[in-house]
């Protein structure tokens, strides 16, 4: 990832999105397994300690996730989220702390006389700004939202999306944008990774992708859009597969109306088929 | 047949197909237990004379030995013979509340919830009020009023069990109710309520070994605590596990302990059965109840 | 809207919610004294009294007046609080209610005791087993839990009394108190009074006496706590919020005590409501096991002398407990848990 760029990730559901953005805050599950690395400046991830992992989160990479609704304590006021955060990562007075939780919420749009309710008293919409106002105490260099607005309502979504926006500018900070939505990655992001059964088969510039799709799973998810000059709607056949048992060679395959039997031997690599555009297709370059 | 096939072994089919699972494993220790109480008190009696457990049979306070297994306690009776005709009590008092329990908390959830509307926010609100107060002093004023005996206590101690009843019946008729309020368009036949309660008894049926196994723990506990308190059974009969403990206590503090640990252990080994049958059948059947609604 | 004003809103509500329980549980105990078939004064005496003393005992209680007379006498007694006047041999003559207040703190002492001993043991056992899920702690921990709950409290007395007052020596097996002048009655709990006092070595002997009668029925409920405490905390360790949290980089000790504990606490404190039936179920077992002269030992005194107006009298003061602590119960979760208030 480039620094101040927003990637946007996508894959159906049941794919691994929300399986990476923990992965890289390492807060899967006791007992997951991660293999490979996760290079983040430089470091790799997997191999930092449970202390630096801890301080990690939070101040230099911050998570959202896509329920704004289950995601704050219910006992802790909103201000009490916020002292508490910035405690944890910063030798600060309860005072100075609780003034820039105020800063946060109000740069939120939220009134500062509600810094003391409850989460229960507020909207969705309203929720999901204060877990963002949360997510950016800290200017933490990279923000992964994960489906931000898909429990939230079209205008909320609209107004979540703008803002992230804006912040990514004012914080000069990297977004890594997770969602199924193609159309919020045509207008947010700069890149797209795709992803098919926790693999990625596809990352270019938006441009590249939206325009000459190189892996037939690519090309599947985007005809799969709805477009107002729409006559027929496709999908992709099936379903993603058993993550537990992935198929042979190319994970696609089953699904993949170009397969040959290569596809069911050899997991294709990723290959830069024209400069910053890489594809894992055994048969990239027939669609360039 | 085919009736009773479906309604008496299939409910014995999840305790076989889980019994390799922990709920399982209790269930059938539960199980085990609970029969082996049961050839205690149907044959022990038979076994153990009668003679053994009256007053001044032995010598009084004799330590265990070969003769005594379990020694002999403050008037000369064998503790082991007490013991083992003390099953056969235990059992009779916890089987007459279970069944009156059953035909009295049966009917009134039924009622409850058929009728529904305030009846039932009433029937709710009474049975709730019962089960908050302390069950063993609503039994001891039963017991205290009617008098003692094996029935007497019986019936002191449905009080613990009808609340349970009803609210599983009143639950089930209720949900069953709903469900086929909406099959049948709201429009209900005679056949459709015969129909209903069969449905009802069905559901009910299934939970009354998990009703009956956590509250039969509560039971044997609740008789011994009352005749501890020495409102429970008469002096005369033969094995009362809960007056040996009474008997003990005077004893105590010379030392005597084998008076006290072994009708003790008894209560523990069928209370822990029992409480090990009914939350692993709660286990078990619970996600069951509620697959079958799904 | 203010956070106290609401609380106290709350309590209100709640308090007023509690009426009709407590008056079908007063109306309960009515029946049971009165409406049963046979003569409660009869089974009382159980054939000790000749039958003109019956009789002359039935008309002096006004047993012999319509249902509906008594009832509505009865709760005028109960709501003017004169609970009428003992007719038993050890209080004869006395008022109800001060003889029930004199025994009243052995039995809140106990209790508190009990609840301590409970919430310690139950907590800790429940916070090791919920988070070890499945080790062999939590399975031991687990039928730990089963297995304390359904031993019987008067057997469990008299064994820790063989164990430790017996053998060892370390606690009085009986009473309240002994070997010093009792404590001035300010409180009526000897430990709270010796305190007041300012003699250490009176608190010290109190707390002897009180150790082995709180462990005992500590130790029963506890088993309720583990088990509680350990579902909610599998519960609330894998909700939502603890993840963001995580994601945030809150320190894993803060998480276990500020989210996932204090979120699993509130059903907790709903279930210990429910406990206090068996608490003091549990009280008068125990108080007969530590010759600990409470409420329960009133009781079996009152059945055993036939004293009508104390048995009628104590039961419904633990009515009145039981639904009081219901009420209590409620307002603490509202105290916790700000989304129950309004």
């Amino acid at each position: 990832m480039r620094k101040g760029e927003t990637l946007g990730v996508v894959g159906e559901t049941g794919c691994g999105k929300s399986t990476l953005g923990k992965a890289i805050l390492g807060i899967l599950p006791v007992g997951t397994q991660v293999e490979g690395k996760i290079l983040f400046r430089g470091r790799d991830l997997t191999m930092l300690t449970n202390q630096m992992y801890r301080r990690l989160r939070g101040e230099e990479i911050a998570l959202i996730f896509q329920d704004p609704m289950t995601r704050l304590n219910p006992l802790m006021t909103v201000q009490d989220h916020f002292i508490e955060e910035i405690q944890a990562h910063e030798p600060v007075s309860s005072t100075e702390a609780r003034t820039r939780a105020r800063e946060a919420l109000i740069s939120m749009g939220i009134h500062e006389a509600r810094i003391r309710n409850y989460p229960h008293e507020f909207s969705g919409g309203m929720r999901q700004r204060i877990m963002i106002a949360l997510a950016l105490v800290l200017k933490p260099s990279l923000l992964i939202a994960d489906e931000p607005t898909t429990s939230l309502d079209v205008i909320v979504e609209a107004q979540i999306l703008e803002i992230l926006q804006d912040l990514k500018q004012a914080y000069s900070m990297s977004l890594l944008l997770i969602t199924h939505n193609l159309g919020i990655v045509a207008e947010v992001c700069d890149r797209v990774a795709v992803l098919y059964a926790g693999k990625l088969v596809e990352l270019g510039s938006v441009r590249d992708i939206f325009h000459k799709p190189l892996h037939p799973y690519t090309q599947g998810l985007l005809s799969s859009i709805i477009h107002l000059e729409t006559k027929e709607l496709h999908s992709i056949e099936g379903s993603p597969p058993d993550l537990i048992a992935p198929p042979s060679g190319c994970r696609f395959h089953p699904r993949c109306s170009f397969a040959q039997s290569i596809c069911m031997e050899k997991v294709p690599p990723l290959v830069e088929f024209e400069p910053g555009h890489f594809a894992a297709c055994h048969f990239g370059d027939k669609f360039l | 047949m085919e009736w009773l096939h479906s309604r008496l072994v299939r409910p014995f089919r999840p305790l076989i197909r889980e019994r390799h699972t922990l709920p399982g494993i209790l269930s059938w220790i539960g199980l085990g237990t609970l029969i082996a109480f049961i050839l205690v008190g149907i044959f022990g009696p038979v076994l153990v004379s009668i003679d053994q457990t009256k007053a001044l049979a032995y010598p009084i306070l004799l330590p265990p030995s070969l003769q005594h297994v379990m020694g002999t306690d403050g008037i000369g009776r064998d503790v082991f013979a007490r013991v083992i005709w003390g099953t056969r009590t235990s059992l009779m008092i916890m089987a007459i509340g279970a069944l009156l329990a059953l035909v009295v908390g049966f009917p009134i959830g039924l009622l409850s919830g058929f009728v529904g509307g305030k009846v039932d926010r009433v029937l709710v609100l009474v049975m709730d009020s019962v089960y908050a107060f302390p069950g063993l002093l609503l039994a001891a004023l039963i017991a205290a009023v009617i008098g003692k005996g094996i029935f007497n206590i019986g019936i002191a101690i449905t009080v613990i069990y009808i609340p349970l009843y009803f609210r599983v019946t009143r639950n089930q008729t209720l949900s069953t109710r709903e469900e086929l309020y909406v099959e049948a368009g709201r429009a209900l036949g005679a056949r459709s309520w015969t129909i209903m309660l069969s449905y009802i008894a069905y559901n009910v049926v299934i939970v009354i070994p998990v009703i009956f196994s956590l509250s039969a723990a509560d039971t044997i506990l609740t008789a011994a605590g009352l005749s501890y308190l020495g409102l429970g059974l008469e002096i005369d009969i033969p094995g009362d596990w809960g007056r040996d403990l009474s008997d003990a206590q005077r004893f105590l503090g010379s030392g005597i302990w084998w008076t006290s640990l072994f009708p003790g252990l008894m209560i523990i080994l069928l209370t822990v059965g029992l409480s090990f049958l009914g939350e692993g059948l709660n286990d078990i059947i619970n996600p069951l109840l509620k697959k079958e609604r799904a | 809207m203010p956070k106290s004003g609401s609380l106290a809103a709350y309590a209100l509500t709640r308090l007023f919610l509690s009426l009709p329980m407590l008056l079908i549980l007063l109306t309960i105990v009515f029946a049971v004294l009165r409406v049963i078939p046979g003569d409660p004064i009869a089974a009382l005496f159980a054939g000790r009294a000749p039958p003109d003393v019956v009789a002359q005992t039935r008309h002096q209680l006004g047993l012999d007046l319509p249902y509906w007379q008594q009832y509505i006498f009865y709760l005028g007694q109960i709501f003017t609080g004169n609970f009428g006047t003992s007719i038993g041999e050890n209080y004869h003559g006395k008022s109800v209610l001060a003889i029930i207040l004199d025994k009243l703190p052995a039995t809140v002492e106990l209790a508190i005791g009990a609840m301590i001993v409970a919430s310690i043991i139950g907590i800790a056992a429940g916070v090791v087993s919920g988070t070890n899920r499945d080790k062999p702690s939590d399975v031991a921990l687990r039928l730990y839990g089963t297995i304390i709950f359904v031993i019987p409290v008067f057997w469990l007395g008299q064994i820790l009394q063989l164990i430790f007052a017996v053998d060892l020596g370390w606690f009085p097996a009986q009473l309240r108190f002994s070997g010093l002048p009792f404590p001035n009655q300010v409180t009526g709990l000897y430990t709270v009074d010796s305190l007041l006092q300012g003699r250490l070595d009176m608190f010290l002997v109190a707390l002897q006496h009180l150790v082995l009668p709180s462990l005992t029925l500590g130790l029963v409920l506890s088993g309720f706590f583990t088990k509680t405490v350990r579902a909610n905390l599998l519960r609330t360790v894998n909700a939502d919020y603890v993840e963001a949290a995580r994601a945030r980089g809150i320190p894993e000790g803060r998480i276990i005590s500020r989210y996932a504990f204090k979120n699993a606490l509130i059903p907790v404190v709903t279930v210990l409501g429910l406990q206090f039936a068996i608490l003091f179920a549990g009280a008068v077992l125990t108080e007969r096991t530590f010759s600990w002269d409470g409420m329960g030992m009133l009781l079996l005194k009152s059945i055993d002398s036939a004293d009508y107006p104390m048995i009628q009298g104590v039961i419904v003061v633990y009515a009145l407990i039981i639904v009081g602590l219901s009420v209590i119960i409620d307002v603490i979760n509202g105290l916790i848990d700000p989304r129950v208030r309004y």
